[in-house]
C-alpha cells in the first residue's frame, strides 16, 4: 500500500460526508452540513455569515437558540478549526450543537431557551483547507507572502513532496552536526539528542522540500505565513513573521473580535484547538503586575477555582495539553482582556502512554538504554491500534539538490487527528460539557424586594439579588479589565415621589454560588406597591421588577 | 555711453533682487517675494477650510502635489492624504518619503495648520530656493493635515474647552452603563464654551474672590482664622443627562487614537483610551495600512500640543533603550531642533514626559524603524520676552500671568467672565473661565511663528534622509583574466539607510549592491572592513553579484565593496538599490 493510499484511509468514506459520523468535512462539506443543520432545525439554527477570508472562504456562524433573542440573552461562543491542524475539531463543535438541539432531555431544551449558542464551526478555513489538498502538508498558517529568507522573493523555497508520493514528510539527513540520532529504543524514532550527556547526532531532520535558492535549507519559506491564532492582541509578538503586521491585521481575527465586541452577551468562550485548560486547574496569580499577564501565567484564585469546579461539575474528562504558548492567540484576548469565562480543550492528542509491547522469547533491552524518546511512544500506540498509516518509514532517496537522504516519518495530521470513531465520542462529551457551561452561566436574580414603614410616609426599600449558578456575573478579569460591564440596577419611582437615600443607580458583581447583593434606599411619598427597579447587565435580559410581585 | 546704461538697465532688469515686481515665493525674508496662494496664518481653520487650503495648493502646483483618499473618519469625513514631491524627476516611490501628520487628538488643532504651513513653505519656494527645489527632487512628503477630523469638527463647532473633543468620535460606553455617550458636559448659557462653575455661598465656601481681579478664585488657607469663603466651585459646566448621580461621566467617543499603535500596545485597564485591539478605529488603520504599505518612509513627524517639545521614544520603561546608533542621530535632529524652537526640549517620552503604551510614533520607529518625533506645539513661555518670577510680583503665578497677558495683549478677550444661570442641582451658579482657544493655543499674533519654526524642523528632518551615491569604481587587474572591482557606496546625510532598529529586528529588505553586465561573472564579492587590506572582507555565502547589507549605508558614512570578476564583457552597471533611497546606477567600464 502506497502512504498515500493507506492515509486516504483517515479521510471519510462516504460520497456525502456528515459531521454526525465524525468525519473530516471539507470547507464545501462544512458549509453544507451547516445548512444542513439550519434546514433540520429552521426555528432554532441559524447561520450567520461572519467574513470572507482572503482565500475566499466565508467563515460562518451557527446560531442555535430556541425561542425569542431578546437583548441580554446570555450567550456562549463555541470556536472549532482556529488551528490550522485541527480542521477536524469543526466536525466536533458542529455535531455537539446537533446533540444539543436533538436532546429529548428536558433540561437541555429549557437551557437552549434561555441562552444562545454561537457556534464558529471553522474559524480557519485557509489554513485547515490544506488538511484537504495534494500533496498533504500540515501547515498553522494562512496567509500567503512573507519572504522569511527577506532576499525580496515569496514562497520560492516552500516545503513540498520532493518523491510523489503525495506526502509531504521529513528530510533525514545524515550529518555528524546533526541535532537528532536514532533512538537505540526503535530505529523508525528520532530523538533529539542530549547535549548534558554528551550525546553526539548524526542526523540533521529538515521538512520535505527543495533548496531551490541553494541556502542549504529545505521548506524555510513557505508560501504561507501567518498564523492566524498568533494575530491576536494578548502577548502578540512583535516582529515574528507568523504574528502578522499588527494584531487583528487578518479580517478573520478581527471579525472574530469584532464578534465578540459586537455581542456583549457573550459570557464565556469555548474553544477546540492547541490550548488547554480544562484538563487541569488554570495556574493561580496572585500578583498583578502592571502590564497585562497571559491567562498562562495565571489567573485569580476565584476564576481558576471557578472554571475548575465547572469542568468537575460536567463530568467531562478532558486530558489534552497545551501545545505552543497562548501569546497571540484568541484564547488569550477573550479571557485576558475581555475577561470572559473560557475554556479551551484540545481534545485529542496520540498518546505516549501505551505500553511498550512484549514480545515472547525477546531479550530485554539493557537496563543502561535511554528511556525511550516521546516519537518511539508514539510508535508504540500505533503499532498497538494498527494505525500504520500514521508513520511512514524512512526511505532512501537521492534529492536533487542535498543528494542522498531519507524521506519519512509521522505523515501529517498524525499526531493531533483522533482516529474517526474516538471523533464521535468527543462530539458527545461535548455536548454535554457544553449543556453544563449553559446550565451554570450566572443568573441573577431578586431574592428580595421589600419595603419598611419608618412612619410619616418614610418606606426603607430593601432589595436583595442573588446569583445561584456557578460562575459570578463578572470574572476577576473581567472587575479588572472592565471588559465585562457589572450588573445595572435603578429605582424606579413615579414622578411625584422623592428618593431621599440610596443611590440613583448602582452597579454590582454577583460572585457564583448564592453570591449576594443588598441595596437600600429611603424614599417618601409613594405607595411600596408602587416601587419598582430596573435591572439589567450585559449578559442579562432587562427586566423591571415590581414590589407587588416580588411580595 | 548709452550702451553702457543700456547695460546697465538690462543688468537690473536681470537682477531679481531688485526688480520693481516681487518675485514668487515666500523664504521668510519679509521683502521682494509674493507668495502665490496668500493665507492668513494668523488664525486657525475648521476641518472643511484645511481641505480647502490643501487643495487651492494642489490646483496651484498640480505637478507637485498630488491628493490621496486614505479612507475616511467614524462620521464619515475624508482622510485627505498629500503627497508632495517632484515627479518629472523620478518616481516618489523610489525616493525616500516623510510622513508628517497632525491632530490625532481633537482639539489640539494647530498640528493642521503646521501640515499646511510646511506644504505651503515647500511649493512657494519650489522654484525660487535652491535647497528646497532640491529637496523635492530627491525626496517626498507625505502629508495628513488631520488624523481626526471629527475630533477636530467638534472642537470648532461645539461647545468645548482647551482639554475637550481629544477623542475621536466612535460611540463608547466610559461609564460601564450599557449606553453610549449619554452624559456629556453641557453648555449651560449656550455661549458655546465649557468652563467653570462656581456658587456663591456666604461665609460657608471654599474660595474667595482675588481683591485685584474678582474674575480669580482665591483658595482660603487652611488657617485663616476660622474664617470661611464665600463661594465653592463646581467643577466644569455641566449637569448629570442620564440621571445615574455622575455628572459628565460619559461624553462623545472617549478614547484616545494615540494609544492604538500595535508596539507595546497595552489594552484599556493598562493604558486608558487604547480600546479593544490596536488600530480599532478607522483612522488609525488606514493610516497604518498606508505606512506599512510605503516602505519608502524614511521620516516621521507628528504634530500635537502643547508644552514645547520635541519627543521621541520609548514610550515606556519596559521597551530599555532605544539602538545607540540611532540615538546618535535622534540627537543630532533633536538638538539642532532646539535650537531652531525656543523654548522647546528634546525629551524622552516616558522619562520626561510620561508613559505612553501604544503611541504613534514609537510604533513608527519601533515597529517600522523609521525615526519619528512628536512635536508639543506651543509653549507660553512665549507669551513674554521675560519671565518676571519675582514672589509677589505682577507675573509671579501662571494663572497671574495668563490674565496680565489677556489683560494687556488681547484687552481680555480671553476670558469669558462670570455670569449667573441656573442649574438643575445646584440651583443659582455663576459660570466663567477661560475660553477653549487659551492656554493650549497661542494666541493669533503668535502663531505664524510657531508654524515657520515648526515646519522648517521638519524640512530639516526630511533633508537628514539617506541620500545615497557611488563613487568612482577602483579596477584591479590581478591577472589571467582575473579583475577586482572596488566599489565605494556613500549615503551623505545623517538617516542610514537602514536604521539600526531595522537591522536588529530585520524589518523591511535588506539594501542590495550587485553587479550586472553581459559576459560579466562575478566570482566573489563582499564588504570589506578595511580600506587599506583587501583581505579583510565579509564574502558573500551565495549570489557574490548581488550582495545584501542588512546594516545598510551608515548615516554620512560608506561601505565599500569588492567584486572579483572576469569574463569578456566591456561594461557593467553597479546598482545600489534600497528601500528608504533612491536607487543609484553607476556605469563601469571593465577594459
Ligand atoms: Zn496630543
Amino acid at each position: 500500500m502506497t502512504p498515500l493510499l493507506a492515509l486516504l484511509l483517515l479521510l471519510p468514506q462516504s460520497a456525502a460526508p456528515d459531521a454526525a459520523s465524525g468525519a473530516l468535512l471539507d470547507q464545501r462539506e462544512l458549509q453544507a452540513a451547516c445548512a444542513r443543520l439550519a434546514s433540520e432545525h429552521p426555528r432554532e439554527a441559524t447561520i450567520l455569515p461572519l467574513v470572507e477570508t482572503p482565500g475566499g472562504r466565508r467563515i460562518d456562524i451557527v446560531r442555535i437558540a430556541r425561542g425569542e433573542l431578546q437583548a441580554g440573552r446570555p450567550a456562549v461562543l463555541v470556536v472549532a478549526g482556529l488551528d490550522g491542524p485541527q480542521a477536524w475539531t469543526s466536525g466536533v463543535a458542529l455535531e455537539a450543537a446537533r446533540g444539543l438541539l436533538t436532546s429529548p432531555d428536558a433540561e437541555v431544551r429549557r437551557l437552549l431557551a434561555q441562552a444562545t449558542l454561537y457556534v464558529v464551526p471553522r474559524a480557519n478555513p485557509d489554513a485547515c483547507e490544506a488538511r484537504f489538498a495534494t500533496p498533504l502538508a500540515e501547515t498553522r498558517a494562512s496567509v500567503r507572502g512573507g519572504d522569511d529568507d527577506r532576499d525580496g522573493a515569496e514562497g520560492e523555497d516552500a516545503p513540498g513532496d520532493v518523491d510523489g508520493d503525495g506526502l509531504v514528510l521529513q528530510l533525514r539527513v545524515p550529518d555528524p552536526d546533526g541535532e537528532w540520532l536514532v533512538d537505540p529504543r526503535d530505529p523508525r524514532a528520532m530523538r533529539k539528542r542530549d547535549r548534558a550527556k554528551g550525546e553526539v547526532g548524526t542526523h540533521r531532520l529538515m521538512p520535505e522540500g527543495r533548496d531551490s535558492d541553494r541556502d542549504e535549507k529545505t521548506g524555510e519559506d513557505p508560501l504561507l505565513d501567518v498564523v492566524l491564532n498568533r494575530n491576536f492582541p494578548q502577548g502578540w509578538r512583535e516582529h515574528a513573521l507568523e504574528s502578522g503586521a499588527w494584531p487583528t491585521s487578518m479580517p478573520e481575527s478581527r471579525a472574530l473580535c469584532d464578534f465578540v465586541l459586537a455581542h456583549p452577551e457573550i459570557a464565556a468562550v469555548v474553544v477546540y484547538g492547541e490550548l488547554d485548560n480544562c484538563a487541569e486547574r488554570p495556574k493561580v496569580r496572585d500578583e498583578w503586575p502592571r502590564r497585562s499577564p497571559s491567562p498562562s501565567e495565571g489567573l485569580p484564585a476565584a476564576d481558576a477555582d471557578a472554571m475548575a469546579a465547572l469542568v468537575k461539575r460536567s463530568a467531562v474528562k478532558f486530558s489534552g495539553r497545551s501545545s505552543g504558548s497562548d501569546a497571540g492567540t484568541f484564547q488569550a484576548w477573550v479571557q485576558a482582556q475581555r475577561g470572559l469565562w473560557s475554556f479551551h480543550a484540545n481534545l485529542w492528542s496520540l498518546p505516549m502512554d501505551a505500553e511498550a509491547p512484549k514480545v515472547e522469547g525477546a531479550p530485554e533491552p539493557p537496563a543502561d538504554l535511554a528511556e525511550a524518546g516521546e516519537d518511539a511512544k508514539r510508535l508504540r500506540w500505533i503499532d498497538r491500534e494498527k494505525e500504520t498509516a500514521r508513520f511512514v518509514p524512512w526511505r532512501a532517496f537521492q534529492h536533487p539538490d542535498l543528494g542522498p537522504v531519507e524521506i519519512g516519518g509521522f505523515a501529517p495530521y498524525a499526531l493531533v487527528e483522533p482516529p474517526q470513531a474516538e471523533r464521535a465520542r468527543l462530539a458527545g462529551e461535548q455536548a454535554r460539557f457544553l449543556a453544563s457551561l449553559l446550565r451554570e452561566l450566572p443568573r441573577p436574580r431578586v431574592a428580595r424586594f421589600a419595603a419598611k414603614d419608618l412612619g410619616a410616609g418614610l418606606l426603607q426599600v430593601e432589595l436583595e439579588l442573588r446569583n445561584d449558578a456557578l460562575l459570578a456575573t463578572r470574572s476577576e478579569v473581567a472587575r479588572r479589565t472592565g471588559g465585562v460591564r457589572p450588573v445595572r440596577v435603578r429605582l424606579d419611582l413615579p414622578s411625584d415621589a422623592t428618593r431621599l437615600a440610596g443611590p440613583a443607580e448602582a452597579q454590582l458583581d454577583l460572585a457564583g454560588l448564592g453570591g449576594k447583593a443588598e441595596l437600600t434606599w429611603l424614599v417618601r411619598g409613594v405607595d411600596a406597591e408602587d416601587i419598582a427597579v430596573e435591572i439589567d447587565g450585559p449578559q442579562l435580559t432587562a427586566s423591571r421588577v415590581e414590589m407587588e410581585e416580588a411580595r | 555711453m548709452i550702451d553702457a546704461i543700456a547695460l546697465a538697465l538690462m543688468a537690473l532688469a536681470a537682477s531679481p533682487q531688485d526688480a520693481a515686481e516681487p518675485r514668487q515665493g515666500f523664504p521668510g525674508l519679509p521683502t521682494g517675494f509674493r507668495p502665490r496662494v496668500e493665507i492668513a496664518w494668523n488664525r486657525f481653520y475648521d476641518d472643511v477650510e484645511i481641505d480647502a487650503l490643501m487643495a487651492r495648493l494642489a490646483a496651484q502646483w498640480p505637478k507637485l502635489m498630488r491628493e490621496h483618499a486614505l479612507g475616511a473618519s467614524v462620521e464619515g469625513r475624508p482622510l485627505r492624504l498629500w503627497i508632495l514631491g517632484d515627479e518629472a524627476s523620478g518616481t516618489l516611490d523610489d525616493k525616500p518619503a516623510m510622513w508628517v501628520d497632525g491632530n490625532i487628538h481633537g482639539n489640539e488643532v494647530q498640528g493642521a495648520e503646521a501640515v499646511v504651513y510646511l506644504a505651503w513653505y515647500l511649493l512657494e519656494n519650489s522654484e525660487s530656493n535652491p535647497e528646497v527645489a532640491a529637496l523635492l527632487k530627491r525626496a517626498s512628503f507625505h502629508l495628513l493635515p488631520m488624523v481626526n477630523p471629527d475630533g477636530r469638527a467638534r472642537w470648532f463647532d461645539e461647545a468645548h474647552n482647551a482639554s475637550s473633543s481629544r477623542t475621536g468620535a466612535k460611540p463608547t460606553d466610559d461609564d460601564d452603563d450599557g449606553r453610549f455617550d449619554e452624559d456629556g458636559p453641557n453648555d449651560l448659557d449656550g455661549d458655546g464654551h465649557i468652563v467653570q462653575m462656581r456658587k456663591h455661598l456666604p461665609g460657608q465656601g471654599t474660595h474667595r474672590l482675588d481683591p485685584d481681579d474678582p474674575r480669580v478664585m482665591i483658595p482660603v488657607p487652611p488657617n485663616d482664622e476660622g474664617r470661611r469663603g464665600d463661594w465653592i466651585l463646581l467643577g466644569s459646566e455641566g449637569f448629570d443627562d442620564d440621571g445615574d448621580g455622575r455628572v459628565d461621566e460619559d461624553g462623545v467617543g472617549g478614547y484616545d487614537m494615540n494609544r492604538a499603535w500595535p508596539s507595546m500596545w497595552e489594552p484599556e485597564h493598562v493604558q486608558r483610551g487604547a480600546g479593544p485591539y490596536p488600530l480599532h478605529w478607522p483612522e488609525t488603520r488606514a493610516i497604518a495600512e498606508w505606512i506599512v504599505a510605503k516602505p519608502q518612509i524614511a521620516a516621521v513627524q507628528s504634530f500635537h500640543n502643547m508644552g514645547g517639545m520635541i519627543l521621541r521614544g520609548p514610550g515606556a520603561e519596559g521597551f530599555g533603550s532605544y539602538e545607540p546608533a540611532d540615538v546618535r542621530v535622534y540627537d543630532e535632529l533633536g538638538r539642532d531642533g532646539e535650537l531652531m524652537l525656543p523654548f522647546y526640549r528634546y525629551m524622552v517620552i516616558w522619562k520626561d514626559l510620561y508613559t505612553v503604551y501604544g503611541g504613534f510614533v514609537t510604533w513608527t520607529y519601533e515597529g517600522l524603524g523609521i525615526l519619528s518625533f512628536t512635536n508639543e506645539l506651543w509653549n507660553d513661555d512665549l507669551m513674554f520676552p521675560e519671565r518676571s518670577k519675582v514672589a509677589g510680583g505682577p507675573l509671579a503665578s501662571g494663572d497671574k500671568q495668563r490674565r496680565w497677558f489677556d489683560d494687556k495683549l488681547l484687552s481680555g478677550a480671553g476670558f469669558v467672565d462670570w455670569r449667573a444661570v441656573d442649574h438643575p442641582v445646584h440651583g443659582k451658579v455663576e459660570v466663567g473661565g477661560w475660553r477653549k482657544d487659551v492656554g493650549r493655543v497661542p494666541p493669533s499674533f503668535l502663531i505664524e511663528e510657531m508654524l515657520h519654526r515648526n515646519a522648517l524642523f521638519c524640512i530639516a528632518h526630511a533633508a537628514a534622509m539617506p541620500e545615497v551615491s557611488i563613487e568612482e569604481p577602483q579596477m584591479l587587474d590581478l591577472g589571467d583574466g582575473l579583475k577586482a572591482l572596488d566599489i565605494v557606496v556613500r549615503n551623505k546625510r545623517a538617516i542610514p539607510t537602514r536604521t539600526a532598529q531595522a537591522k536588529k529586528h530585520k524589518l523591511g529588505l535588506m539594501d542590495t549592491i550587485s553587479l550586472e553586465g553581459k559576459g560579466v561573472e562575478v566570482l566573489a564579492a563582499g564588504v570589506r572592513g578595511d580600506r587599506f587590506r583587501p583581505d579583510r572582507i565579509e564574502l558573500a555565502e551565495r549570489d557574490p553579484a548581488v550582495l545584501r547589507l542588512e546594516q545598510g549605508i551608515p548615516g554620512r558614512g560608506e561601505v565599500r565593496v569588492r567584486f572579483y570578476l572576469r569574463g569578456e564583457g566591456r561594461r557593467a552597471a553597479i546598482w545600489w538599490r534600497g528601500e528608504k533611497g533612491r536607487d543609484v546606477r553607476r556605469e563601469v567600464p571593465l577594459d
